[in-house]
């Protein structure tokens, strides 16, 4: 069994749960940084490696890893299931001649093989899927591990980035809107068409915000123009998997449910007590959201969150 | 100037699924092509009703009969032909389709300037099909593309990463995975659909590649423990919810 090389996105907190995978799989562990940050003399790992890069570009990451791969002898290369981390998977295993296995909620090794469970048709089944006997790239969802807390201090290997021509950004443009996405988010408050309009939406993100989270919304609400389809939550919105799902006044549609039954904690908010969201909700609460919501706010507003 | 839209069939997500022999049991299912697929059939279509210079809008879809549904459903939205790449084994998975591609292209002897697929694949709920595709034709690729320009010989497509929109110039030939919101796709009427039983769908075998991954276990998603229902009035429901959800379930 080889080597295992944990892909870090700097300042992603889901990269640093692939070193608690890492640890589980065995073997030595090394480490790629994308990009420059300070982390890296200090990750838990016994060698790193750092390609100086300001944004995520595919070609110049793919061509870092694949020169990581062979220096750190590599035959597992754990990569959380971000944005970047889905982009970036295939395309590695596709130039070192490896197997993905993407979106995995389980990683464990039984007989010497690695094996992976993963969501399949819209999350009504769940595949164990067998690592092939080479190179497997594997991504996590965000939260399958634990975030490691332990640091080492390993040396420092800067890898030359290699600049493609066929692919440069050319702007970038930050959003006006500096809210949260709902991908990348620990705590989703989500609403549904009983939200009534775009204002009312402003409860719930105040909520969301006490809880250090953002805000989601059903399809029926996105189709009324409550909230823009980047907030949609479901199968064909946003697939989630939070740490805290609350849903508020969410009936719970098959593709809604679909997009956040991954959620390690669900709470329904409903005032409809046979609603299909109770079926998945861990804590349900038979109450008007316009009565819950901002009893919780308040709550939360006495007694806040510990940073 | 070619295009090349990526399309699959997926099961229709309003039916009822049933499990099989490590997968699902496919007898009785209704497909129908993937939605994120809609958006690339609709923007190579876009493209050719718009500019002067593309020739051709040719959809490629892999698996057993269901990927013909697929096919037909894009070629009934304007793609002038089709090639189904039959294979009937019960899974694939997303490197195992990328390369029965490419190699269909390379043996082709048919050079693409844009490659189209949907973001994500809806049946194995997965976005990984695009860059590894990109990756054996070597050419870039740009993921949740939400606005696209083609010019001669390069394409600006944007996305989201973050909380910012980014804009990435690639040059042509290029793979663009097409997001939500990129176009909206066409629903074509049933003239178009008699018509497009008439076009040319070509059948191919897969060239001899292997399957790097296997299924070894196949199974429904755990059941959730029984719901907890929280009683009182709005007041008392917020402290007892907030207490289980810091002392209980410790996600606070």
């Amino acid at each position: 069994m080889g080597n295992t090389l944990v892909i870090v996105e700097p300042n992603q907190d889901a990269s640093m749960q692939m070193f608690t995978a890492a640890k589980e799989l065995g073997g030595d562990v090394h480490a790629l940084v994308l990009g420059t940050c300070d982390c890296a003399s200090s990750l838990p790992c016994e060698k790193a490696y750092q390609v100086s890069m300001e944004r995520y570009t595919p070609l110049v990451a793919t061509d870092a890893i694949a020169k990581a791969i062979e220096l750190s002898d590599a035959t597992t290369i754990l990569i959380a299931a971000t944005q970047i981390g889905h982009d970036l998977a295939p395309r590695v295993a596709a130039r070192c001649e490896g197997a993905v296995l993407g979106d995995c909620t389980s990683v464990t090794k039984e007989n010497g093989s690695i094996q992976c469970t993963r969501p399949v048709y819209g999350g009504k089944f769940v595949a164990k899927v067998q690592a092939s006997d080479g190179l497997n790239v594997i991504t996590i969802r965000p939260n399958t591990f634990a975030t490691s807390t332990e640091t080492g201090s390993p040396s420092v290997q800067e890898i030359e980035k290699n600049v493609d021509s066929r692919e440069s950004i050319l702007r970038v443009e930050e959003s006006t809107n500096s809210e949260m996405g709902v991908a990348e988010a620990d705590v989703i408050v989500s609403g549904g068409r009983p939200l009534g309009s775009e204002e009312n939406f402003i409860q719930l993100y105040e909520l969301a915000h006490l809880l250090g989270g953002t805000v989601g919304a059903s399809r029926a609400a996105v189709d009324e123009g409550y909230q823009l389809v980047a907030r949609q939550v479901g199968l064909t919105g946003t697939v989630v998997a939070p740490r805290l799902y609350i849903a508020c006044g969410i009936d719970g549609a098959i593709q809604h449910l679909a997009g956040m039954r991954g959620s390690q904690i669900i709470v329904a908010i409903n005032s409809n007590p046979d609603a299909p969201i109770f079926k998945v909700a861990t804590y349900g609460c038979v109450m008007d959201l316009f009565e819950l919501v901002p009893a919780l706010t308040a709550q939360l507003q006495t007694s806040p969150q510990p940073a | 100037m070619k295009i090349l839209a990526i399309t699959n069939a997926v099961p229709d997500p309003r039916g009822t699924l049933t499990m099989g022999e490590l997968n699902i049991n496919s007898g009785g299912v209704k497909w129908a092509i993937n939605p994120y697929d809609e958006y690339a059939v609709e923007q190579a279509v876009q493209l050719r009703e718009k500019r002067d210079d593309v020739d051709e809008v040719v959809v490629m879809a892999v698996g057993g009969d269901e990927a013909v549904t697929a096919l037909r459903h894009a070629m009934a939205m304007g793609a002038d032909r089709g090639v189904h790449i039959v294979c009937n084994d019960v899974w694939h998975d997303d490197l195992f389709i990328a390369k029965c591609i490419a190699d269909a292209i390379g043996a082709s002897g048919d050079s693409y300037d844009l490659i189209l697929c949907g973001k994500t694949n809806l049946s194995r709920d997965s976005e990984t099909m695009g860059p590894a595709l990109a990756e054996y034709l070597g050419v870039p690729h740009v993921g949740s593309v939400i606005a696209l320009e083609v010019g001669d010989g390069n394409a600006n497509a944007t996305h989201k990463i973050g909380g910012s929109n980014e804009t990435i110039e690639v040059k042509l030939p290029a793979l663009v995975m097409c997001d939500k919101t990129l176009v909206d796709p066409r629903y074509p009427p049933l003239p178009k659909v008699m018509q497009a039983r008439k076009k040319p769908l070509e059948t191919i075998e897969p060239a001899n590649v292997e399957t790097s991954t296997t299924i070894v276990d196949f199974k429904m998603p755990p059941e959730k423990g029984a719901c907890t229902m929280i009683d009182g009035s709005a007041a008392e429901m917020a402290t007892e919810l907030l207490r289980v959800l810091r002392e209980e379930a410790k996600v606070l």
